[in-house]
């Protein structure tokens, strides 16, 4: 680390309108520095990133100075502008799929950019491309691959190596592996650190995830509400965090265990609780069919779910946990028989669920209720919430009175911690974690036995993360649910479950209690999982 | 997008269309002259005064045949897209909801009515059931079936994914009922615009059909025939083929004005 200035941030400032984005942020990041740009989804993190970049949106105000290299880049014409992107700034998005042209070739797309700042010949900048490629681990892929035939995290590296081609010395990437699995992310942040060491450049690491901080950064500055709330060195701050706010995020992200009772570190692995089994679910596949790729021979299916077997005791939470592709959806769609499975049997309340129908059916389907991820299309945007949690009345034999379903709708918004008169509103006019909370009040209304959780936290940010879940733990508790809690997420897994099973291509690989399997994992994939996590230090 | 813009299209587009739909619904109570009333001593007479648009070789009053043509069209233009929409959508409800073979088959089905020319399919009816408006109704809608089911699929098929079809599957309900309360009510402004798009087609089809003689029969006025009778005088009386061109394009140029602003304002909503 040397101590030129790469860039100063002085006073920036980012208005809509009356409404200000961001305000009065101050940075300073020298060259192979990282800096972790740290707050809650709102926070104004992205903008003050865009800010610097001047690629914020038309209608935004800018104002404050931005010096690079002593050069004032709010004084710079949009053409001056241009030249600098790219060449001496270098940015990497959250979506890496979005982030490329999905019909040109990555070796072209990575050129582009070459060839945008460099006047050379095509060969040229393709041999630049690859030079670029290889830098970022990709030295198996050729030019020629599109991007829909690359992974995540491989599409990330693509989005890297464009960003990195011209060696700027700065680099902003904003969420870059939030929207990647844990042992990717791993992969990614390691690349990025490679990058900024051996390439001695500038990194803007713009994240809600203070482990990724805690594990890359060397500074860290903490935004809340548009305004910078603390700034310093990782680990003052993730040690003595001097501000209300930054010691929140770090109770949200640290994410105590929930549940009542630690159970004892001793128990007989995998031994099953002693009350009974409400779910109970035996070996279940689910097969899609795939394309013929011959006129005479079938194409075998694909197998996501391979015979797994798993149960839920009453009173219990259940974690399901693996990357994304092992098969987590698949499986939960099939146990709720959403989707047709392939082989197998669930039975719920000792009755067999799969094959159910009529009365039957409807009966057992109010035992087992269901909350998905994207609290934006969970729910018809046209219906109130009053319509919406009563959906699943439909499921009783006899439909209460229209009295009666208010009565039992406003209880259920008032048990998750919302208000009655809610009930007349859209969901538009709610937040992701008020919305989250809506799905839960719609679960609790049939007082189901069992709800199934599909990532139902993992759209939200770390601080309402930590709220949604301790309220299912207390929501739990009070009403005797079971849970069966699917996520990629290993903490959220680790917070919420009493047991768990691990996931992995269709397979469960390894189950048992939940701090016996983080303390001792026996599978190799749950070791390299647990691995890694990013971790924060403990105090 | 910026919410505080005029939505000019929108705004004109609403306007033309109310001033013919007014006209229309006018004529039904009260045109300036009977427009079936033959009057030789006025016959060819320039707009002016006393006809404001003229009259024609036959000494008819050409604003009042435009007001009553205008009925003809407007009538037969919405009634073959309410034939498209009651048939059309719940054919694309059921096939995004079945997908398989059924899809298939309503979607193959949908290719064969696509595949003859509308106008062609309309002469065919109409050559086969004899002319008349109710006969151009019927060839119009059913050219409107497929345009419906594919649009109605489409919308469909990307509501379905949205995580709230699970919800209320995991609510127990059944695809018809999904598809009732939650998927069409959510395609409704996409089906407007539709609507709005096809009626200005009926419009064009329906002069098409009356100027070949196989829509609305005398004496019932319609600017398809009006252009047709002018056709001969067009030396002689240039504005007799002027006013019920001017009509048609305009009307549609109206419709087509609507129905752009009608999915700017939607998708701004979306």
């Amino acid at each position: 680390m040397n101590d030129a200035k790469l860039l100063e941030v002085i006073g920036l400032n980012v208005a809509f309108g009356a409404a200000h984005a961001v305000k009065n942020v101050s940075l300073e990041l020298c060259s192979g520095e990282i800096l972790g740009l740290v707050g809650a989804s709102g926070s104004g993190k992205t903008m003050t990133a865009l800010g610097i970049m001047r690629l914020l949106p038309q209608d935004a105000a800018l104002s404050g100075v931005v010096r690079m290299n002593g050069e004032d880049l709010i004084a710079k014409t949009e053409a001056q502008l241009q030249a600098i992107r790219g060449r001496d700034v270098g940015m990497v998005f959250q979506e890496p799929m979005s982030a490329l042209n999905p019909l040109m070739h990555i070796g072209g797309q990575v050129a582009e950019t070459v060839r945008l700042h460099r006047n050379v010949p095509r060969n040229e900048a393709h041999r630049a491309a690859r030079q670029a490629l290889d830098d970022v681990g990709l030295e198996q892929l050729g030019l020629d691959r599109l991007p829909y035939e690359l992974s995540g995290g491989q599409r990330q590296r693509v989005a890297i190596a464009m960003a990195v081609a011209m060696s700027p010395r700065l680099l902003i990437a904003d969420e870059p592996t939030t929207a990647l699995d844990v042992i990717t992310q791993a992969q990614i942040l390691l690349l990025l650190q490679h990058l900024v060491r051996t390439r001695n450049m500038g990194l803007i690491l713009v994240t809600h995830d203070l482990a990724v901080v805690a594990q890359l950064a060397d500074r860290a500055a903490v935004m809340c509400q548009g305004e910078i709330v603390e700034q310093g060195a990782v680990d003052d701050i993730l040690k003595r965090p001097r501000h209300a706010y930054t010691a929140a995020l770090l109770r949200a992200a640290r994410l105590e265990p929930k549940r009542a009772a630690p159970l004892p570190l001793d128990a007989a692995p995998a031994a099953p609780p002693s009350t009974p089994a409400v779910l109970e679910v035996r070996g279940i596949v689910r097969e899609y069919p795939r394309k013929r790729n011959s006129l005479w021979h079938s194409t075998p299916p694909l197998v996501a779910v391979d015979g797994v077997s798993l149960s839920v005791h009453a009173g219990e939470t259940v974690g399901l946990v693996g990357e994304s592709g092992s098969g987590k959806s698949s499986l939960l769609r099939a146990i709720l028989a959403l989707e047709k499975s392939q082989g197998g049997e669930v039975s719920l309340l000792g009755e067999s669920f799969l094959g159910a129908t009529g009365a039957t059916m409807s009966r057992l389907r109010r035992a087992i209720q269901a909350v998905f991820q994207d609290p934006y299309g969970s729910f018809d945007p046209k219906w109130t919430v009053q319509r919406l949690i009563g959906e699943p009345f439909f499921l009783l034999a006899a439909p209460p009175t229209a009295a009666e379903r208010r009565r039992r709708v406003a209880m259920a918004l008032e048990q998750v911690g919302l208000s009655a008169s809610d009930a007349q509103r859209l969901p538009r006019e709610f937040s992701g974690g008020e919305r989250q909370r809506i799905a839960i009040a719609r679960a609790l209304v049939t007082e189901p036995a069992v709800i199934a959780f599909d990532e139902a936290v993992s759209a939200l940010d770390v601080l309402i993360r930590e709220q949604v879940l301790s309220l299912l733990a207390e929501l739990a508790q009070r009403l005797k649910l079971s849970y069966l809690f699917v996520s990629h997420d290993l903490q959220v897994i680790r917070a919420i479950a009493d047991r768990i099973y691990v996931m992995q291509r269709g397979r469960i690989v390894e189950e048992g209690p939940a701090e016996a399997v983080f303390a001792s994992p026996r599978h190799a994939y749950t070791q390299s999982l647990i691995a890694a996590t990013p971790k924060l230090p403990v105090t | 997008m910026n919410g505080s813009r005029r939505n000019v299209s929108l705004m004109s587009g609403a306007a033309i269309t109310a001033v013919f739909v007014g006209m229309a619904a006018l004529a039904q109570f009260w045109t300036p002259f009977d427009p079936r009333a033959l009057s030789i001593i006025d016959k060819l007479q320039p707009p002016g005064a006393h006809h404001w648009f003229g009259t024609d070789q036959l000494g008819r009053d050409v604003l009042s045949m435009i007001m009553l043509g205008a009925q003809t069209s407007v009538g037969v233009a919405l009634l073959s897209v309410v034939i498209g929409v009651f048939l059309g959508v719940p054919v694309g409800l059921i096939a995004a909801a079945r997908r398989g073979a059924i899809d298939e088959l309503l979607m193959r089905g949908n290719d064969l009515i696509f595949a003859f020319p509308a106008l062609l399919l309309a002469i065919l009816i109409t050559a086969v059931f004899g002319p008349g408006a109710i006969n151009a109704i019927i060839a119009i809608g059913i050219f409107n079936i497929p345009v419906f089911a594919r649009v109605t699929r489409a919308g469909a098929l990307q509501q379905w994914t949205r995580d709230y079809t699970l919800a209320a599957r995991v609510a127990g309900k059944g695809w018809v009922r999904i598809s009732c309360e939650h998927i069409l009510p959510n395609l409704v402004a996409l089906l407007v615009v539709q609507g709005t798009i096809q009626f200005s087609l009926g419009v064009i089809a329906e002069a098409g059909l009356s100027y070949v003689g196989l829509s609305a029969q005398p004496p019932t006025p319609s600017w398809g025939r009006m252009l047709n009778e002018a056709q001969t005088l067009t030396a002689l009386a240039p504005y007799l083929a002027l006013f019920p061109g001017v009509a048609v394009a305009l009307f549609v140029l109206g419709l087509n004005l609507l129905g752009e602003g009608l999915r700017r304002r939607a998708g701004r909503a979306a």
